[in-house]
């Protein structure tokens, strides 16, 4: 009821800015990256790869596979029965993405749903980062990880796998008229990125012996790349592929096998009967075409030689000669396009007003909403916990002045986002229960009790501006100290320091944003996860800058707010007369001495 | 009847009272006798110790020595709130509430602490401030008023829980010369309505003709005190013939 509220009088105050990009001609054929691109988009094996490392002998994929007949989907061990819960990327398209109808889709994910259909599962998709990923999924969180996550020993010390479903390789993505012209040519010194903890990463490290920029996701890594503040990125091929478009400065100089091995789905390692079922169900796919469809529709380019999908026992899958497809299709890219203009290139990533209006409606029914109610939720938290803690700071008795003092210097002597990871990760699976493993009511309260030690010192600081004559007049009546407190001073305490507390909900609504890296399901992200999203399909920053936009829709009549507050609070003061009065007895007391 | 009965007037005394704040000694045996009806002004120089003295009579400061007695009764055990709200006190600097409407300010404490309804309370209030001379002014904010009503408005304040006795703390000290003169009519009508003050004043014009009793201190003692005729005319110690040689 509140929420659906809410939901409404934020559609109200918006009702203005639609107005104003209502305005903008309609949209017509922009990107997505999130789309199949089809079989006429295959690329060859890339030439360079026959002289890379080959992958290493192959000690786990399994021989064979349990017969999906003698499956009990009830003794899965899944979080929810029935449904797997799926911890997957938004902004790693083809593989992983949330297409334009808030799908969630790419290879890896299409897959998994064909996989579960096979089991008579439902699949249930949650957004979240790379980084946290397989600690999500170790701890029970998530059932599965589908990220196109390279099923390296490394990680296999920390999680489970099933067999692979893809092999991937790795690109090596310059700017434009770059001097590395390939990875021999990558040395200490370069700036080379890589997407952190990522199988590039490591390759980066161990492979090329540099130190990386580690970037959170590829979308903001190729920016970085195309401005030229990296030298150079590896990339996983697909990525890579997707993400460069015919003009943009920048190109592909050198492939390279990924050492670690196949890509697979991360399971907790104790869950062995979900690994076997997920293994039966990827052998299934294999088996009836629909592997080798998807792949053909989403990740159209030959296997390594010597690797195939699932168990070894799986059938050889049949795939189109994408050599051929794409010999028919190639055209060297300097006859067909010219590079655009750095001015075009700005205006195409900030300003495409066909993405501000796609975004929009996503942005107002699903971000404005989500991002009031966190900001509303965590600040009805802080406000509460605050006085809380700025009654205890005041008190007399130690024992609550030194925890309302341990705990202020704890929240505001933290990053936000540390916090929001600290109590979303660790405080988590500890109250999963309670929660369902939603991060949302985590991601609220990280957000008040940040809020709360900030708002708890301003409190403080208002009650403490209370002249202390009011005190004694309300016990001089009679009324004992919290009675005094509550009807006297602490009211006005908090009309004083209104305008530090409106201040205080500005840095909150903007603080939401970062619950992005708890991961949220399609209907909870709030503007700067939808921007992103957005940004993620199309590569362009122009959903994020429709999402500052409305950042400001609310922050710049706040600030306002605030200045008129402020103004009447001290106009509203009792004239000077009274000050000159205030005076007087300082005087005369001086002359008696 | 829509408001309690005003209470009988008692008397208060204070027995040898001590206080330190630290290793400073602030009172050091203060012994103060006021009849039922009387009104004591207690003078002397800044830093004697009259405001806090008056304080510990309230016990808005705890005595470390000696005994308050209110009616011939020690009021040291009793709940120190509930003592408060038999005890009126006016302050230097009004000290009125200033978020709340010069009536709020009167009817906070009748309806929180006696349960007093919306409508009692308020006509208590409006007879008070017809009482005081600022019927007028019920709904105003206090920042409105000039510093002679904000005081008339505290000792309206007070007076609505119908107090047994009033303590008065520099009341003058913080208004305007012209202001000053309404104010300590109203003080001094109401001891002659038989009121128990302790009137802490630098108006000695005001302690020699409207006090039955002058108590003059110095370095947190009662040094001297009796009629104002005395006090003011033969004077004992060296002490208060100084002071009033400085004063007058």
């Amino acid at each position: 009821m509140a929420r659906s509220a809410i939901r409404f009088a934020a559609f109200i105050a918006t009702c203005m800015i639609v107005g104003g990009l209502a305005a903008v001609p309609p949209a017509g054929a922009a990107p997505d990256l999130c789309t199949p691109p089809g079989e006429q988009a295959a690329v060859a094996l890339p030439v360079k790869l026959a002289n890379a490392k080959r992958p290493r002998e192959d000690k786990y994929t399994t021989a064979g596979v349990e017969p999906l007949s003698s499956i009990d989907v009830t003794k899965l061990g899944l979080g929810t029965p029935g449904v797997l819960t799926v911890g997957t990327l938004t902004e790693s398209p083809p593989t992983n993405c949330i297409n334009a109808r808030g799908r969630y889709s790419g290879f890896d994910n299409e897959l998994l749903r064909a996989i579960a259909k096979k089991l008579g599962l439902r699949v249930h998709f949650v957004g979240t980062d790379f980084f946290g990923l397989l600690a999500q999924v170790e701890s029970g969180r998530f059932d599965v990880g589908s990220a196109s996550i390279n099923a390296t020993d490394e990680r296999r010390r920390t999680v489970g796998f099933t067999n692979g479903y893809d092999f991937g390789y790795m690109a090596l993505v310059v700017p434009a008229g770059s001097g590395i012209t390939g990875f021999d040519a990558v040395a200490g010194g370069q700036r080379i990125a890589v997407v952190q903890g990522t199988v590039e990463d490591a390759y980066a490290v161990d492979a090329l012996e540099v130190e990386p920029v580690r970037f959170p996701d590829s979308v903001t890594l190729y920016a970085s790349l195309k401005s030229r503040q990296v030298d150079a990125w590896v990339a996983p091929s697909l990525t890579a592929l997707n993400l460069l478009k015919p003009g943009d400065p920048a190109q592909i100089v050198g492939y390279t096998f990924s050492p670690a091995g196949f890509e697979a789905y991360a399971v907790a390692k104790k869950n062995q009967p979900l690994i076997s079922a997920l293994n039966s169900g990827l052998d299934a796919v294999i088996d009836d075409g629909t592997w080798p469809q998807l792949f053909t529709d989403w990740v159209p380019r030959p296997l390594p030689p010597d690797w195939q999908p699932g168990s070894k026992s799986a059938a050889t899958p049949h795939l189109p000669d994408f050599a051929a497809i794409a010999a028919r299709h190639h055209r060297p890219e300097s006859e067909q396009y010219t590079p655009k203009s750095t001015l075009a290139q700005l205006r195409d990533s900030f300003f495409d007003w066909q993405l501000y209006r796609r975004a929009l409606p996503d942005l107002l029914k699903t971000g404005l909403p989500n991002t009031l109610l966190l900001t509303v939720s965590g600040g009805a938290i802080g406000l509460v916990a605050g006085l809380g803690l700025a009654v205890a700071g005041l008190s007399r008795t130690r024992w609550l002045r030194w925890p309302a003092r341990i705990y202020t210097d704890i929240f505001r002597g933290l990053p936000e986002v540390l916090i929001i990871l600290l109590i979303g990760l660790a405080v988590g699976p500890l109250v999963g229960g309670l929660t369902h493993n939603n991060p949302y009511p985590l991601g609220i309260a990280a957000l008040g009790l940040t809020a709360a030690a900030y708002i708890g010192e301003i409190l403080r600081s208002g009650i403490q501006s209370v002249e202390s004559g009011q005190l004694e007049a309300s016990r001089a009546l009679g009324f004992g100290y919290p009675a005094a407190m509550r009807l006297v001073v602490i009211p006005q305490g908090i009309r004083r320091v209104l305008p530090a507390l409106v201040n205080q909900f500005i840095a909150l609504l903007k603080a939401s944003a970062l619950l992005y890296f708890l991961g949220l399901v399609a209907g909870q992200r709030e503007l700067f996860q939808v921007g992103r999203d957005f940004n993620a399909q199309t590569g362009s920053l122009s959903p994020l800058v429709a999402a500052g936009i409305l950042y400001l829709a609310l922050t710049i009549p706040l600030t306002h707010l605030v200045n008129v507050v402020d103004h009447r609070l001290r106009r509203g003061r009792p004239p000077d007369a009274d000050d000159s009065i205030e005076l007087s007895p300082a005087i005369s007391s001086q002359e008696m001495t | 009847m829509t408001t309690p009965a005003a209470r009988e007037p008692v008397s208060l005394a204070a027995k040898g009272i001590q206080l330190s704040f630290g290793k400073h000694q602030v009172l050091r045996g203060v012994d103060l006798d006021v009849p039922a009806g009387a009104t004591a002004a207690v003078i002397g120089p800044s830093g004697s110790g009259k405001s806090t003295m008056l304080r510990t009579l309230n016990r808005l400061h705890e005595p470390d020595g000696g005994d308050v007695l209110l009616g011939g009764r020690s009021v040291l055990a009793d709940d120190p709130d509930e003592l408060r709200q038999r005890i009126g006190m006016v302050f230097q600097h009004f000290n009125l509430f200033p978020h709340r409407s010069v009536l709020d300010n009167i009817t906070l404490a009748p309806r929180k602490l006696r349960a007093m309804s919306d409508d009692a309370a308020r006509e208590l209030a409006l007879s008070l401030l017809d009482r005081v001379g600022l019927k007028n002014k019920a709904s105003s904010r206090p920042s409105a008023l000039s510093g002679g009503q904000q005081q008339r408005v505290a000792i309206a304040r007070a007076l609505a829980m119908q107090p047994q006795v009033m303590l008065f703390d520099e009341a003058t000290s913080a208004l305007d010369p012209e202001l000053v003169k309404g104010i300590l009519a109203l003080i001094a009508e109401l001891g002659a309505d038989g009121m128990t003050m302790v009137v802490v004043t630098h108006e000695m014009g005001f302690a020699r003709s409207a006090s039955d009793t002058v108590v003059f201190m110095d370095r947190g003692k009662v040094v001297e005190s009796g009629p104002p005729d005395q006090i003011f005319d033969n004077a004992e110690t060296q002490r208060l013939q100084k002071f009033l040689s400085q004063v007058l």
